[in-house]
């Protein structure tokens, strides 16, 4: 097989890089072991939420934090792109989502506090519309579970949020009615509010509840597609506002967000190979000319590429491999960096783990360096296996594997 | 069979107790500490039980969980071998609930001491312990991990045993023959009058209140704090840290106990519990009984040390590596040579304190031994006269499984009912105290999802005034133990825990002020 732009990875970064590599008139392949890691991910854009990551409070405005934040870590990924090319590269994304029925509101310098499931607030600089509403103003709030959903707990979200708002919220269970042995997934309860019977159900028990005018809030299980639908359909019923919370894996705002892009990359012509490894890549004169795909069922593809992306997700991805004396980057076997392996007795330290910002250093094209020198010319790394960044403490995984995606891609696209 | 009897007991202890006759106070709710105290009560005398943690977080949670058959001593300690195969039965009648009859083996391998072998058969012939042999192709049929370079092996009647399960079968059975049990309650200094510890000023870790406990005799059973314990009478201890690591593989990948035929080293022993298997262990002198951290470096040995009869242990996924302090007898040589044998230390007998025993050593397959020898010393004190109870004596069931409930932790099977369980009556908790019982979090996972159910859980039975407390609490008491395992695929799981904790759940900026 062969493709202009070869991507290896299909998270939230590689996907992004497939979106600009195609807007380059690009011929794309996607390679990956899954699916990417959509499934435990707000579906937010989450540009920059906290700097330094020991504030005391979340950024109002993370676009203007981005320039302290490059000259106080000048490794960080940002730094190798710049504001303008952050924008450029969620504009294009958004974009798409907004043709995949996945709108998304925001702006890049007004970040958003927004429920988690634990009750905290989550500072998100892009929304998908359905969620892009204020809840302060009405008049009761309201958060309410589900029974048969395991890993939702309303006490637990209000006890904190009405610490965070000042105001009580209270808190509900309804049932849905459905006779299971066992607690169901968000996935599970999304499936069935594909039925009408059960919609009906959910809204006869919420009706009893809720007051007109009251926000309320839900786990995201309103649907397996974007939630807007289900959502304007029980605001309308109860004449309130509804609100979904990302819940624990799997999170259906994250599963949405990765539907939507497969599917607009499938009809655009983004070729997927799903399933296999990359066994081994060949390079010459610091070029990659191709690499060897193996399925789980030990057959061998052999992919040829102008250019490349590596966008492996880091540890979690398994992109980077934590040995007892250093880390490995999987595919090619670039030199991955992190800064000494004791991290804080706390892990909810606000200084972060060194595993998590490590990875492999790169030039201001995102290619792989070492002390200066260009290891591979056409490649490009993107999101979390790149060093440098803490996208959980400083909240912009998201913004970073979207913008570095573009960036991967579009460079790619010119170099090839 | 002892409920009768046990309720005569109560009658008599609470008549006892209303006509101020002052208990016998044990300190230390480990093994030992609750076994003593069982058998005070069962014997009739007042007692209460003070313990600064839960039960069972000492020494009693941190070891291999193994029930000796004897074998391990029989060569270097004969006396401490018997006693330990005796109290193996005695054990597997009375509690079954808290021992897995997982059958042990031991290998030798070809490069090993050959006149150790032969020294091995002759004295487990000579304790009685039953060895016989296995065919070395056989064994590796049923555990294909080991080694092909097995010379020889034996089976023997090593057990696993559950430390926590059996601390409160010890503390339920105390408390129904009318012992109290305090946990959470530190000993702050002794009232002493005339030679004598009158009482004992306790503080309550939870909430902070303190107490003046006036007691007839104290036995301490603190394990390795038992140095600082009597230091509190004014008495020295001879009593030397041990201090030995141990970690848990992400799997069960043996049913039997497996041991390696040589003289003592590290690395000797797996033993098998619920999902996963705990394999140990190393001795370093400490100054510290509560230096229970691990180091990365100090992993990498031990497992070095296991390759030889698991070859590519050092590439396994390891879930958790934690340790324990050994309280040896200080004259008795360091490290292995020392003795594993208990001795009671009677503060009367030299210009001390008249009521106070110390006891040091000791294994936990021998507890129950040890605890008689210490009562049967209190008897006499006290001129009680009634018969030890405690090798025929059922052990109650500490947390019946009970009927299928929704699951809350998926690695190791612990259903809500469980958890309730659990805690019942209870009035402040930490979820390890439900893990402790349960197995809540101990899989491979290490509590990533089951930490936030069981918070969720409990919050919404008991209304919590800051549950996410509970669940900070828990991750970092689970966190301690994977930090020095933090490679592999275990670094992938900690990864996720903080996705999903910092990154999706966004904890790390709730307050962790009390309300």
């Amino acid at each position: 097989m062969k493709g202009d732009t070869v991507i290896i990875g299909a998270g939230l970064s590689g996907l992004s890089a497939a979106l600009s590599a195609v807007s380059s008139g690009c011929s794309v392949i996607v390679v990956s072991q899954g699916a990417g890691n959509f499934t435990s991910s707000s579906g937010y854009i989450e540009i920059l939420g906290y700097f330094p990551t020991d504030g005391s409070s979340p950024l109002e405005n993370p676009c203007e934090a981005i320039s302290p934040l490059i000259s106080e870590n000048p490794l960080h990924p940002y730094a190798f792109l710049g504001v303008e090319l952050i924008k450029e590269g969620v504009s294009c994304f958004t974009r798409v989502c907004e043709e995949m029925d996945l709108g998304y509101e925001g702006a890049i310098d007004r970040n958003i506090l927004m429920p988690a499931a634990s009750g905290a607030l989550l500072p998100a600089a892009f929304v998908p519309r359905s969620s892009h509403k204020s809840i302060l103003d009405c008049g009761e709030l309201i958060v309410a579970g589900i029974v048969e959903l395991m890993d939702f707990y309303p006490h637990l979200v209000s006890s904190n949020l009405s610490r965070a708002f000042g105001r009580d919220v209270k808190p509900l269970y309804v049932s849905l009615g459905l006779n299971t042995r066992r607690a169901l997934s968000s996935f599970d309860i999304a499936s069935t509010l594909e039925k009408g019977q059960t919609v009906a159900k959910l809204i006869k028990e919420l009706k009893g509840n809720v007051n007109k005018g009251s926000a309320l809030l839900m786990p995201a299980v309103l649907g397996k597609r974007s939630g807007a639908g289900l959502t304007c359909h029980i605001e309308q019923e109860l004449e309130c506002r509804v609100l979904e919370i990302p819940t624990l894996p799997p999170a259906m705002t994250g599963f949405r967000l990765g539907e939507a892009l497969r599917e607009y990359l499938l009809k655009i012509g983004v070729e997927f190979i799903t399933g296999g490894s990359v066994v081994c890549a060949s390079i010459d004169s610091r070029r990659c000319r191709e690499i060897q795909v193996k399925s789980s069922g030990g057959r061998s593809l052999s992919v040829r590429g102008e250019s490349f992306v590596l966008a492996t997700g880091g540890i979690l991805g398994g992109g980077l491999e934590v040995c007892a004396n250093g880390i490995r980057e999987t595919v090619f076997g670039l030199p991955a960096s992190f800064e000494g392996k004791n991290p804080s007795h706390d892990f909810f330290c606000l200084c972060g783990h060194p595993l998590t910002s490590s990875g492999v250093k790169v030039n201001e094209n995102l290619q792989p360096v070492r002390e200066g020198e260009i290891l591979i010319e056409n490649l490009h790394v993107a999101g979390s296996t790149l060093y440098g960044y803490d996208p959980y403490l400083e909240k912009s995984g998201s913004g970073v594997a979207i913008s570095t995606g573009y960036a991967a891609g579009l460079r790619g696209g010119k170099n090839g | 069979m002892q409920s009768i009897l046990e309720f005569s007991l109560i009658l008599s202890q609470e008549d006892r107790l209303a006509h101020g006759e002052l208990p016998v106070v044990v300190i230390g709710g480990g093994v030992t500490g609750t076994g003593v105290v069982r058998d005070l009560a069962l014997r009739g005398i007042p007692c209460v039980l003070i313990e600064q943690g839960d039960l069972a977080t000492g020494t009693s949670g941190r070891n291999h969980g193994l029930l000796h058959s004897g074998a391990r001593y029989a060569v270097r300690d004969a006396q401490s071998a018997a006693e330990c195969l005796s109290e193996n039965r005695i054990l597997k009648e009375i509690a079954p609930r808290c021992i897995e009859d997982t059958g042990g083996v031991f290998i030798a391998l070809k490069n090993d001491d050959k006149i150790y072998m032969d020294q091995w058969l002759s004295a487990c012939e000579n304790v009685g312990i039953p060895a016989d042999e296995l065919s070395p192709r056989e064994l590796r049929r049923e555990v294909p991990l080991l080694t092909s370079h097995i010379d020889r092996a034996w089976s023997v009647p090593d057990a696993a045993i559950d430390g926590f399960l059996l601390a409160r079968a010890n503390a339920i059975s105390a408390e129904k023959a009318g012992a109290r049990v305090k946990t959470y309650t530190r000993a702050v200094s002794f009232q002493i009058e005339n030679r004598k510890v009158t009482g004992i000023h306790l503080r309550n870790l939870l909430n902070g209140r303190e107490e003046l406990l006036e007691c007839a005799f104290v036995v301490n059973a603190s394990g390795p704090w038992a140095g600082e314990v009597s230091k509190m009478a004014g008495q020295d201890l001879p009593i030397l840290c041990d201090r030995g690591i141990l970690v848990a593989f992400h799997y069960r990948f043996t049913n039997r106990v497996l041991n390696r035929l040589r003289p003592p080293a590290d690395g000797d022993i797996f033993v098998p519990h619920g999902s996963v298997t705990i394999f140990g262990t190393s001795s370093k002198t400490v100054d510290d009984p509560g230096n229970t951290g691990v180091e990365q470096d100090e992993v990498i040995e031990l497992l070095q040390a296991g390759e030889e009869m698991i070859p590519g242990l050092c590439n396994m996924r390891i879930i958790r590596a934690f340790a324990g302090v050994r309280p040896l007898m200080q004259s008795g040589g360091t490290g292995r040579e020392a003795t594993r044998e208990f001795t009671i230390i009677d503060h009367g007998s030299t210009e001390g304190v008249a009521n106070m025993i110390s006891l040091i050593g000791g294994k936990l397959t021998t507890f129950r031994l040890m605890a008689q020898k210490s009562v049967d010393r209190v008897a006499v004190a006290l001129q009680n006269d009634k018969p030890c109870l405690t090798d025929e004596d059922a052990l109650p069931d500490p947390l019946p499984v009970g009927e299928p409930s929704e699951i809350v932790c998926e690695c190791e099977q612990v259903t809500k009912k469980m958890l309730d369980r659990a805690i019942k009556g209870r009035e402040n908790f930490l979820l390890s105290d439900a893990r402790r019982l349960t197995r809540l979090g101990m899989g491979p996972c290490q509590g990533s999802f089951c930490t936030f159910r069981a918070a969720g859980y409990y919050d919404e039975k008991r209304n919590l005034p800051t549950p996410h407390k509970l669940i900070i609490d828990d991750i970092n008491e689970r966190w301690k133990g994977e930090k020095p395992v933090l490679w592999g695929w275990q670094a992938r799981q900690t990864e996720l825990m903080r996705r999903v904790y910092l990154g999706l759940l966004c904890m790390e900026r709730l307050s962790r002020e009390e309300t």
